[in-house]
């Protein structure tokens, strides 16, 4: 066969073809099934269209290169040859330039842009993939499942013939996309096996993202494999007659697509990258050799030490020889033989690490609103905010009636005493394990029955105690009463645990009846603030009225010795004056009423009416008070004086 | 064999090695099946399971056992306990005997009791827990109802038959779950008691309404502590004014009398003292600001009238 033939074209449009229906069969599967795994194997089925399409390409301009050889052959052969021939000859061979520029250009950018494309998608949907918190279950696994299998098979057989027809002068660009074909195959048969054990339940929340970053970790090796390429390609020396090798071509895929084994592919490569011939080296020739045997004896070693145990400090032991447990007594802290994977299996617990779980509902803080900034920690946690207390569960518990006499009332109806309230609850609990076998062998779900074993505990325990002591004084009470239930109960079911400490700091009114809660004790503030008032009021009025007491016995006091004294000045002075009146006793009524006159009268208005007067007449007298002074009153002609 | 294929055959030891522990590995595991410490498991040969002499099925103990390749399956199940939270009704609603309308939901722990009957009668753990499911609800529903609430929830402890009803209720799943479908029920538990939403919003507001009232009664308690000490305060503030109302009175006495033993002297010329007083009397009356409307017969106005400067001495003298 030579290049003119149309063959490699054909070939290539047949392989760009198959991967693009290949490709179109994975987009169904993964959409239909929700099937992850299949990402990486439609990202490998384009890879193997674009390489097809690539092969097409370098056919095709091969196939120009030729015809334009062939054309210039014949010329010369019927033309003759001649200088000026030679040069037109030169200058026409566009073909031959437009493959070599091909080669040259396009091929690395091509490989270089599926490098980085390949690594770009595969990222992006592994972040995709860590963003999301859980996975769809294929709703039908089994069609789907098998049809995947059915393109792994068809895929496998596409690929080897490509890989064969490869061989063929004028095909060896084929190779990378056939080997990027088996890659295909692979990966669909990594999406078919997901959806058969998802089918038969086995892993069915984990096998598909499993496999899924199984498949996009070696989209990821081969993509940078590719970037690699293109750098090592510079260095590479060339050699005159050497088989030109596609730059896309993985040299990881051929170890596995390439006749010959392993260690040929290997040695194939390396002789290709570094120009003479490595496989010939005796280092190489004795790697060859013993790789093999070495190998063997490192997994051999390896299983080997599944034989020895080391039950850590914390941990304890429990052997199992073909699935039987030898002995329920634990294995302590130590080294131990078993047999190897999967004939025995010591299975170790950390039994003496505290475990938590919570009683009445998952406690998570949603930060309210101006809290957003705030942690857990740095809040105040209050019984009436609701975003504080998550999803918590409330629980009926017992109460002494109180201030209703609800009793009373129901009693005088002919109805039982009943008198209950409502407390939300998270009570974390904390234990460790103290018999392994019955905490591992017993209970399917150990963690699930202790919960449920002290939810039940606590119903119990609240539905009997009253509800204003567990708030209160008798909390610590209830506490270690709790704490010897459910110690009680866990030892009844068999769960192998001891209890270590039950925390009743999550016992609260629920939110919405905390704030009247609160009222209360507010109340209780504003009754002994009002007492406080009145006492301060009966404090400051004791000593006022003994003070106005006092005021009052002295003035009295004063008015005693007044009396007393200006009785007796009165009398003497009044013993002077008669003296004085029995002297001249018009003149000293006169002159004494006249004293008084002078000195007490002066500043009085008067309105004298003389005797001219008729008392028939009437008087009009303006009595009006006589105005203040002011500045009109001012007499400024004595004050300039 | 010639030298060559002893060469060969000796070359390719650790490919011929690795085949044959392959090999050894697949035959083993074809003929030999393993029993975990938490496993039933029973022996089905074309689908029947193998019995006993006495026409027992055969359960096979923990350990390693053998069996016809492709002839035998082997039929396993967590002999473990499974604590099984009903997820159907969950949270049921139920009328108690005095008419309580509760929310009640269990759990229940159980086993395969009879792996034969289990094998024959359930499919799959899942079908195990929907029959399991069933049967304790039903239960649920006829004990409770025969139950006051006061028996579920009381504060007198000796009267609480939470126990008694879960164990009726246990005793009554444990019979069906057995005999019917080969499941052994071990416990039974309330996981979970309250009311139906419309009565929780109204039991919340008994309770708000209950504190309300504790806190009125604190604030009654505060006033009418408050009016008491402020009315002895002001009960005993007038006795102490009284007293010394009454002892500022009996010093003004002392006073008075001291003075009424002075004012004999006035005896002597009563009319003078009268005068005299009066005279005191006017002296503090007037004012500045008084307004004195006299005539020409009050001193010393009588001057204004006709003839008063003329005096008797006067025309005497002249």
């Amino acid at each position: 066969m030579n290049e003119v033939s149309t063959r490699p074209r054909n070939l290539s449009w047949a392989a760009m073809v198959f991967s693009l229906a290949l490709g179109f069969i994975g987009i169904y599967i993964m959409n239909s099934a929700n099937c992850s795994a299949m990402i990486p194997g439609v990202i490998a089925a384009f890879a193997s269209v674009l390489l097809a399409f690539l092969a097409f390409a370098r056919a095709h301009f091969a196939q120009k290169q030729s015809g334009e050889e062939r054309a210039a052959a014949e010329y010369r052969k019927t033309h003759g040859k001649t200088e000026l021939f030679d040069d037109a000859d030169e200058a026409l061979r566009m073909a031959t330039r437009a493959n070599v520029q091909f080669v040259k250009y396009f091929v690395p950018f091509f490989t270089i842009a599926m490098g980085l494309l390949s690594l770009l998608a595969a990222l992006l949907t592994w972040f995709r993939w860590n963003k999301m918190e859980a996975f769809a279950i294929a709703p039908k696994p089994l069609p789907l499942a098998i049809l995947a299998v059915c393109c792994c098979i068809a895929t496998l057989i596409a690929g080897s013939f490509f890989v064969g027809a490869s061989r063929n002068k004028g095909c060896r660009w084929l190779r990378p996309s056939g080997a990027w074909m088996f890659m295909t195959g692979f990966l669909y048969l990594l999406s078919g096996i997901a959806l058969f054990l998802e089918y038969f339940d086995k892993a069915r929340l984990t096998i598909d993202i499993s496999m899924a970053r199984a498949g996009m970790v070696l989209i990821i090796i081969l993509a940078i494999e590719l970037l690699i390429s293109f750098v090592v390609e510079f260095y590479r020396p060339r050699l005159p007659g050497e088989e030109e090798r596609p730059l896309p071509e993985s040299r990881l895929l051929a170890l596995f697509t390439e006749p010959g084994g392993v260690a040929r592919n290997v040695a194939a490569s390396l002789d290709y990258q570094f120009g003479f011939q490595v496989s010939e080296a005796w280092f190489y020739r004795f790697l060859e050799r013993t790789v093999a045997p070495l190998f063997l004896l490192m997994v051999l070693a390896f299983w080997l030490q599944t034989c020895i145990v080391v039950v850590e400090v914390e941990h304890n032991g429990i052997r199992e020889v073909f699935g039987k447990v030898s002995s329920q007594e634990a294995l302590l802290p130590g080294l131990y033989f078993k047999w190897p994977y999967p004939f025995g299996r010591i299975f170790t617990f950390p039994v003496e690490h505290v475990q938590e779980i919570t009683i009445g509902g998952h406690h998570e803080f949603h930060a309210g609103k101006g809290h957003e900034h705030e942690s857990y920690d740095e809040q105040v946690i209050l019984w009436d905010i609701q975003e504080q207390h998550g999803d918590e569960s409330n629980f009926i518990v017992a109460d002494e009636p109180e201030t209703m006499s609800r009793s009373k009332l129901e009693q005088g109806k002919g109805e039982q005493l009943l008198s209950m309230g409502v407390i939300s609850a998270h009570i974390p609990f904390y234990f460790k394990v103290n018999n392994l076998y019955d905490y591992a062998y017993r209970h399917e779900n150990a963690l699930k029955t202790l919960e449920n074993v002290a939810t039940r505990e606590l119903i119990r325990y609240l539905a009997g105690a009253d509800f204003a002591s567990i708030l209160g004084a008798k909390r610590h009470e209830a506490g270690v009463v709790l704490n010897e239930r459910i110690q009680e109960a866990a030892s009844e079911a068999r769960l192998g645990i001891e209890v270590v400490f039950v925390s009743l700091a999550g016992f609260h009114p629920p939110p919405g009846v905390g704030a009247a809660f609160d009222n209360v004790v507010a109340s209780k503030e504003m009754q002994f603030a009002e007492i406080l008032r009145a006492k301060t009021y009966a404090t400051v009025l004791e000593p006022t009225v003994e003070s106005q007491a006092v005021v009052l016995t002295n003035a009295a006091e004063a008015y005693k010795l007044e009396r007393n004294q200006v009785a007796a000045a009165e009398s003497e002075r009044f013993l002077k004056q008669l003296q004085g009146f029995q002297a001249a006793p018009g003149l000293f009524a006169l002159s004494t009423y006249l004293d008084v006159f002078i000195e007490e009268g002066r500043h009085a208005r008067k309105y004298v009416l003389t005797g001219d007067a008729k008392m028939n007449e009437v008087l009009i007298l303006n009595l009006e008070k006589k105005l203040k002074s002011s500045l009109l009153d001012l007499n400024l002609g004595n004050f300039q004086q | 064999m010639s030298e060559a294929n002893k060469k060969n055959g000796f070359t390719h030891w650790p490919v011929v090695t690795l085949a044959l522990l392959v090999v050894g590995i697949f035959v083993v595991a074809m003929v030999t099946f393993q029993v975990k410490e938490t496993e039933y498991a029973i022996l089905k040969t074309f689908g029947k399971p193998k019995v006993d002499a006495a026409g027992k099925i055969i359960e096979y103990a923990p350990g390693l056992h053998f069996r016809w390749p492709f002839i035998d399956q082997v039929w396993r199940h967590d002999k473990r306990l499974q604590c099984y939270e009903l997820s159907k009704g969950k949270h049921e609603q139920i009328t108690t005997k005095d008419q309580y309308q509760t929310v009640v939901s269990t759990f229940v722990l159980w086993r395969v009791g009879d792996p034969g009957l289990f094998l024959r009668r359930m499919k799959s753990t899942a079908e195990a827990e929907k029959n399991l499911e069933s049967v304790v609800r039903n239960s649920r529903a006829e004990v409770i109802p025969q139950h006051n609430f006061s028996e579920l929830v009381n504060i007198n402890s000796s009267e609480s038959k939470m126990k008694q009803i879960e164990d009726e209720m246990l005793s009554r799943i444990k019979a069906t779950a057995m005999q019917e479908y080969g499941i052994e029920v071990t416990k039974l538990g309330f996981r979970q008691l309250g009311f139906p939403e419309a009565v929780s919003s109204k039991v919340f507001d008994r309770m708000k309404a209950e504190r309300a009232s504790k806190s009125e009664k604190y604030l009654a308690e505060g006033k009418s502590e408050a009016q008491r000490i402020r009315s002895e305060a002001d009960r005993k503030a007038n006795a102490i004014l009284a007293e010394a109302e009454a002892e500022a009175k009996r010093i003004r006495g002392q006073g008075d009398e001291a003075a009424a033993k002075y004012y004999a002297v006035f005896s002597k010329n009563p009319e003078l003292a009268k005068f005299l007083r009066s005279l005191e009397a006017l002296k503090i009356s007037l004012g500045a600001n008084d307004t004195l409307i006299l005539d020409t017969e009050t001193p010393p106005f009588t001057l204004f009238k006709a003839g008063a400067t003329e005096l008797k001495g006067a025309a005497a003298a002249k």
